[in-house]
């Protein structure tokens, strides 16, 4: 058997941690099977380093190549590129575990390690994850250091602080390129989200589809008030879509391409300005408070007071909005729209009809249908997320059956009432209230606190919003919803263990705030700097120049890189070498072309007769050489006439050459 | 310095002898060479010497062969386990007639003494030869009795056979001021060596070819021999290496880089040179530094030769 390149001890150990820790985030998301191969990997390595087996054959390792292969798209599926991507480099990563002959075969690993380290922030960017990248980049590091350590005096220690004298004084520079270097949109576009993993509101609503929502306590957005008033809880509704079109069992959204609304139609008063930090949803809408009247680049307004983005949100996105707080919108309605928001399938829910023709005729008047409707709520109906199956007859089997529900259910019922009755109506689906973050000053929206309520018009008033939820449960809207839902079964059961959970514990509630807020400010000064950068730069540096920022730039490289270089000659002092002995090193380099080279520690006499004897014919001069070097050097005889004649013997040799 | 003609003729002179003597020298230790000149450039330099070889390998014969070279009286003392101090540097007797302590000098008293088997005795009698080694005199009941001058002591010691011996520590294998092995003879020395036979011993004794005025003129010449800065940075960057590579236990004392300049001096002098030159310091660096090392961990057979060939690879002449 050819001879195998061991790894130290300590490089096997460093090489295994490094394994171990770049593929344990990975290890979630991929499929089951291929961290327990990389177990295996693992193992079988550990083996072999203790000489109780060897590698695999070649043949054994294709064979596991090609099923890891096959396997990583058969459980992943080809639509998912990213994680199939890193699935399969995951595969490749374990079984080169398996073939490290040489110390090249350990670099590779080291650099497949570093780039997989890298792909996890394909998956996530919060503040853990660029900490346990840099973790993991100081871990390989130090592996990569492990495999160049000496083998005779391996130790498990120094490669770990040799790491960190090498990452340190990057940290100043990684800062730097942070700060300055301008951000580049990605040359290539991965999509990481599956269409299935849409989150927060769709474009239909049935009554059961928001308590999916509340079973999630993950962020769907966070606000700042930049004009200094926070609106109260009962105010915060964020608007994101309308439903205008009911089918018999499900609402569905308005059509996007109408015109928008005229701006000039709001009254005017004052204004709500704030920035929006949006999480990836994989849909268009981005939430505003009733009424949004202008918002940032490159949102649109798009009917009844929603806002677009140009496309489905695949990434973090800020926008900078503007509201104006009313609580109803004065528009008249055309007769085309008058009809659009009467609209009901021809049939169906006939119980629900015959109550809306009897309020109508008793009294036909807006106001009476909403109270009559809303006290008909708040007589004996409860409020739950987990609500019993309603049959074909939706609205009919929960307005006089289950009579149990939650928003979509009310809103829903409302407005069916509404249109029956005649009067135009539409659901509107959002959020409704925030968490207030006393230590950064933001609101924070989280799925669980999706909301749908619903819209009335009435002649001369304009829509007026109605929530019908409020009148079962005016703690939905007056409290945040966690307190409210804190006891019911379907809350947060995505999330058993979420911190939300225990918002009744007062120290651990200011914890997770603190964390929150930590989190806000990652978002807000590193995730989404690059919206922040021109305007800090431009307070740095006054008025940018091209020059400017190439001395912001060269500046602290310089001084990073001088300190290591200065470090550096103060451990190792080079060689000065003088006149002499580089005129010397100079026919060693020539002569070393031809094999001839002066070996390490050999005296130049010697030096001299080795040439000497394999190339007789510069015999003469290469004595000659060596005779007045060690009269320059050793004998004192260092006068004008030795330093010619030791020149002139050295470039008579180097003509011979 | 050897500046004048006359010096220099003088010079010249000193080395014929030099070179009789190791001739001579070399009728009865047949193809050592350079082990005779080293064994000669301790003693020009003042030092003792210590010879490490299997028995039968012509210790004796070569220390014999130098005291007579160098006409010196020479004693020699088998070394054993139940040997005492006293049986070394003598004992005091109390005379009758005289009423009086006599002092009996033992064998320690003469120029060359040729300790054999150093390592068969005690450490109480090793360290009573060594100090007179190092003083150069016994005391003995509170007189001193000064040692011939010059004394030479040239021990052997057999490094296979640990059975029953006691290693010189440390310390003490730093008074020797070299240590050489002698080693097989080479097949044409061998053979010669064979077909001459027993004869041999009959000769007659060796010339003298180099007396007493003779050595210290030699001394006096030495310490004449030039020694660059380059060299001294050279020695330097040598005994630094030393006490920095993790190879080595403990790195190369001052006595020790004191020791190596030294016998290059003498050395240099021997080949008739006048100044030191890298090759004198890499020849005499074994035999003068070996004993001294000693390697951080005695695995993977890193023995001292291990750790003179890398001081020798990696530390460069020129820089």
């Amino acid at each position: 058997m050819k001879g195998v390149y061991q790894l130290t001890r300590p490089a096997l150990v460093w090489q295994l941690l490094m394994v171990v820790v770049v593929m344990i985030p990975h290890s979630l998301r991929l499929p089951w099977w291929l961290p327990l191969m990389t177990l295996g990997a693992i193992g079988w390595r550990l083996l072999v380093h203790l000489g109780r087996t060897s590698f695999p054959h070649w043949s054994v390792k294709f064979l596991m190549a090609i099923t890891a292969g096959i396997g990583a798209v058969a459980s992943i599926g080809r639509g998912n590129g990213p994680e199939l991507a890193v699935a399969l480099l995951v595969a490749g990563f374990a079984l080169k575990l398996l073939e490290i002959y040489k110390r090249r075969d350990a670099l590779v690993l080291i650099y497949v390690a570093y780039f997989l380290a890298a792909t996890e922030l394909l998956f996530g960017q919060t503040l853990l994850h660029a900490l346990y990248v840099l973790l993991a980049l100081l871990l390989i590091t130090a592996a990569l250091n492990a495999v160049y350590q000496s083998e005779r005096h391996p130790d498990f220690r120094r490669p770990l602080r040799a790491a960190l004298r090498l990452l340190l004084p990057a940290l100043p520079l990684m800062l730097v390129l942070f700060l300055i270097v301008p951000r580049i949109g990605p040359l290539w576009y991965a999509p990481m989200m599956q269409e299935e993993s849409v989150t927060g509101l769709s474009d239909t609503l049935s009554p059961g589809d928001v308590s999916q929502l509340t079973g999630s306590s993950a962020v769907a957005f966070r606000v700042e008030f930049t004009s200094g008033r926070v609106p109260p809880p009962a105010q915060r509704y964020w608007r994101g879509l309308t439903y205008d079109y009911f089918d018999g069992r499900r609402w569905q959204a308005e059509s996007d391409r109408r015109t928008p609304p005229e701006l000039s139609d709001l009254p005017s008063g004052p204004l709500l300005r704030y920035q929006m930090i949006i999480e990836p949803s994989g849909q268009p809408w981005v939430y505003a408070l009733d009424y949004p009247v202008s918002a940032s680049w490159p949102l649109r307004m798009a009917p009844n007071w929603t806002l677009r983005a140009p496309s489905r949100l695949r990434q973090r996105a800020e926008f900078a909005l503007v509201s104006r707080p009313l609580d109803a919108l004065p528009q008249a309605l055309s007769e085309s729209a008058q009809s659009r928001y009467l609209q009901l399938p021809a049939s169906g829910n006939p119980r629900a009809r015959e109550l809306a023709q009897r309020w109508r005729d008793e009294d036909a008047s807006v106001d009476s249908l909403v109270t009559r409707t809303l006290a008909l709520f708040n007589r004996d109906f409860v409020y739950t997320l987990s609500p019993p199956r309603l049959g074909a007859d939706g609205i009919d089997d929960f307005l006089f059956e289950t009579r149990r529900g939650f928003c979509g259910h009310y809103a829903s019922a409302l407005a069916f009432l509404l249109r029956a009755a005649g009067v135009p109506a539409r659901i509107v689906g959002g959020y409704q209230g925030g968490e207030w973050n006393p230590y950064e000053s933001y609101l924070l929206i989280r799925q669980y606190e999706a909301h749908a309520w619903v819209e009335v018009w009435y002649a001369g008033r304009g829509w007026v919003r109605v929530d019908p939820t409020a009148a079962v449960a005016p703690q939905r809207v007056e409290q945040t919803a966690d307190q409210l839902l804190a006891d019911e079964p379907g809350f947060l059961s995505d999330t058993p263990l979420s911190p939300v959970r225990f918002g009744r514990i007062n120290w651990l509630n200011q914890l997770r705030l603190r964390v929150e807020a930590i989190n806000y400010s990652w978002h807000r000064w590193v995730l989404s700097f690059h919206l922040r950068q021109d305007a800090l730069l431009q307070r740095l540096f006054g008025e940018l120049s091209l020059w400017k920022l190439a001395l912001a730039l060269a500046l602290p490289f310089g001084l990073v890189l001088g300190w290591v270089a200065l470090s550096l000659l103060r451990q190792r002092r080079p060689k000065t070498l003088d006149k002499v002995d580089s005129a010397l090193l100079r026919l060693s380099q020539r002569l070393g072309a031809q094999g001839l080279g002066r070996r390490n520690g050999e005296p130049v006499g010697l030096y001299a007769a080795r040439v000497a004897e394999a190339r007789p014919e510069l015999e003469p001069l290469i004595l000659a050489v060596a005779r007045h070097y060690d009269q320059l050097r050793y004998a004192g005889h260092d006068d004008n006439a030795v330093r010619r004649a030791y020149r002139e013997a050295i470039r008579a040799c180097m003509r011979r050459l | 310095m050897l500046a004048t003609p006359a010096d220099r003729q003088q010079g010249t002179a000193m080395q014929d002898k030099i070179e009789r003597a190791v001739a001579s020298v070399s009728t009865l230790v047949l193809g050592k060479d350079t082990q005779v000149r080293m064994a000669l450039t301790c003693l020009f330099s003042q030092g003792h010497l210590l010879i490490e070889d299997l028995p039968g390998m012509g210790k004796t014969t070569l220390a014999h062969a130098l005291a007579q070279v160098l006409g010196l009286s020479f004693q020699r003392v088998q070394f054993t386990s139940d040997m005492l101090p006293a049986d070394i540097i003598g004992v005091s007797i109390f005379d009758q007639q005289a009423s009086a302590f006599r002092f009996h000098p033992g064998p320690v008293f003469t120029q060359l003494l040729l300790a054999d088997e150093i390592n068969r005795t005690t450490p109480k009698t090793q360290s009573a030869l060594l100090e007179a080694m190092e003083e150069r005199q016994v005391t003995l009941d509170g007189v001193t009795h000064p040692l011939p001058e010059p004394f030479f002591v040239i021990a052997t010691q057999n490094p296979i056979t640990q059975f029953g011996t006691f290693p010189l520590p440390e310390s003490q294998l730093d008074r020797f001021l070299m240590r050489i092995e002698l080693g097989y003879p080479d097949p044409v020395a061998e053979r010669q060596l064979l077909s001459e036979g027993r004869y041999r011993r009959q000769r007659e004794p060796l010339p003298v070819c180099i007396d007493l005025e003779d050595l210290a003129s030699i001394r006096e010449s030495c310490r004449q021999v030039r020694v660059s800065d380059s060299l001294i940075d050279y020695l330097q960057r040598l005994v630094q290496y030393s006490r920095e590579a993790p190879e080595f236990a403990y790195g190369v004392s001052p006595r020790g880089s004191l020791a190596l300049l030294q016998c290059a001096r003498t050395w240099a002098y021997m080949q008739g040179r006048e100044y030191v030159v890298p090759e004198d310091i890499q020849a005499l660096l074994e035999p003068v530094i070996g004993h001294r090392l000693r390697a951080a961990e005695q695995v993977g057979g890193h023995g001292s030769e291990a750790l003179i060939r890398q001081m020798l690879e990696q530390v460069d002449v020129v820089g």
